[in-house]
């Protein structure tokens, strides 16, 4: 039998290796689901096209081109070629023109003016078809936003207290904790950042915290500062948007302690 | 709240310690409970750490209803309800490793239970059924009430009180067997 101390050592030993597990089937999961959601949108796409084309070649076997110019900007050249060939070779023909008209041409021009109303109707649709699939080849590219989480409700009221921080430390308030728990890695945390100094907080508006947001930033974090107050009282603050794996993982400067916490927290 | 619960709160809280502490406080427990189900007490020493192992990585939601220990139960009781839908057959065990794991059995109802009478107790449950033998042991060594025991059992309290009947009864035949008394029973 183990003594306690070894089946410590394996408990978390063999956690760790399950932690490991667990984040790599996800990490495949996620990338297997975003491949299939990107082939389901190009499929989507695809089959949107193939569609609008499908919808241009109908109206041309219809015969509602007044104009071989037209069916060719459909690419129903074809179709269009035999229900207009009076203009090749069968021009004037009687049979078109309906209602005795001496020349048959006045016919044709007429067909063709409501070819020309039609012909921006038709360049309508095609800019109403092609263009949402544009945007959606578009958004292949771009990822939609991560949602962000600003506060958290504990289940159970309760007032923290923490010591400050020291030098090159930081750590998160408990509800910003909780939420990481709740929520993961899937969203991002947007989060106030208090410096310390030998256990005084830095003022936010000071020169020392700028250049310290502006240290952030550099490393890749999104900084932003936010002012807050009723107007007659207006307070700065260092907003991070991170992940859970940039606040687990911070990388903490020497010079301050770090405390990250929702804005609303009491 | 009980050792138990402030310790899981810590170890939630980041303070692997936490964790430490449960481990030492219920393992020896949680082997004596799992090996009623699996009646050997290497597995039931495997799916002690399966249990531990289970709280640390999904880290679940322990609310205050039960007791810490009902609660450590219960997901012991799943992880070993979930090893035997796994391993359905038993496998064939030589008569030297036998022996080994009875004498490390032993040594374990040695330093658990302590009194000369449970440990006699114990051995005795293994001849009943397993429902039996986890029920007894939670009422007897546990000192579980009828609540704990149906929460862990995920059984009504109704058939908790006649399940421990039932296994009484089955026990004092066996002690009859054996000759011992049982007027504490």
């Amino acid at each position: 039998m183990k003594d306690y101390e070894e089946v410590v050592q394996d408990v978390l030993r063999r956690s760790v290796e399950e932690i490991g597990r667990n984040k790599k089937r996800q990490r495949m999961l996620l990338r297997g689901s975003c491949m299939i959601a990107a082939l389901g949108i190009i499929i989507a796409v695809g089959v949107g096209m193939r569609f609008g084309r499908d919808s241009g070649g109908k109206e041309n076997s219809a015969g509602q081109f007044a104009t071989q110019e037209d069916a060719e900007i459909l690419g129903a050249k074809d179709v269009v070629e035999g229900d207009f060939g009076m203009e090749g070779g069968r021009g004037g023909n009687t049979d078109i023109v309906p209602g005795g008209n001496p020349s048959g041409y006045d016919m044709i021009s007429d067909e063709r003016t409501d070819g020309e109303g039609k012909m921006e109707s038709i360049k309508e649709d095609l800019h109403e078809n092609f263009e949402p699939a544009q945007v959606e080849e578009n958004s292949i590219i771009t990822m939609p936003p991560m949602k962000m989480i600003s506060s958290y409700q504990e289940k159970e009221k309760a007032v923290y207290c923490y010591a400050a921080p020291k030098e090159g430390e930081f750590f998160c308030s408990t509800p910003l904790k909780h939420a990481m728990e709740e929520y993961g890695e899937e969203v991002l945390y947007k989060v106030v950042v208090q410096l310390f100094c030998d256990g005084s907080v830095v003022e936010p508006e000071s020169e020392e915290a700028k250049l310290e947001g502006e240290r952030l930033a550099g490393l890749g974090y999104t900084v932003v500062w936010e002012s807050y107050g009723d107007g007659e009282e207006v307070s700065q603050y260092i907003m991070l948007h991170a992940t859970k794996k940039q606040l687990t993982k911070f990388d903490a400067g020497n010079q301050y302690g770090y405390m990250f916490r929702f804005f609303d927290e009491p | 709240m009980d050792n138990g619960a402030s310790s899981y709160r810590r170890f939630l809280d980041g303070d692997e310690g936490g964790i430490v502490s449960i481990i030492r406080d219920y393992k020896d427990g949680l082997i004596l409970y799992l090996n009623g189900f699996v009646q050997n007490i290497h597995t039931a020493e495997d799916l002690m750490e399966d249990t531990f192992v289970r709280l640390v990585v999904k880290k679940p939601k322990f609310s205050a209803r039960y007791s810490f220990k009902t609660w450590l139960y219960t997901i012991g009781r799943n992880v070993a309800i979930d090893y035997l839908r796994r391993n359905v057959r038993m496998l064939p065990v030589s008569h030297e490793d036998l022996q080994k794991v009875e004498c490390e059995e032993a040594g374990l109802e040695a330093s658990y239970l302590k009194e000369e009478q449970k440990i006699l107790l114990h051995r005795a449950m293994r001849k009943l059924k397993s429902e039996y033998r986890q029920v007894l042991y939670l009422s007897f060594f546990e000192d579980f009430d009828n609540a704990q025991i149906a929460a862990v059992m995920k059984k009504s309290k109704r058939q908790v009180e006649n399940l421990i009947y039932r296994a009484k009864m089955s026990l004092k035949s066996e002690l009859d067997k054996e000759g011992f008394v049982y007027e504490r029973l």
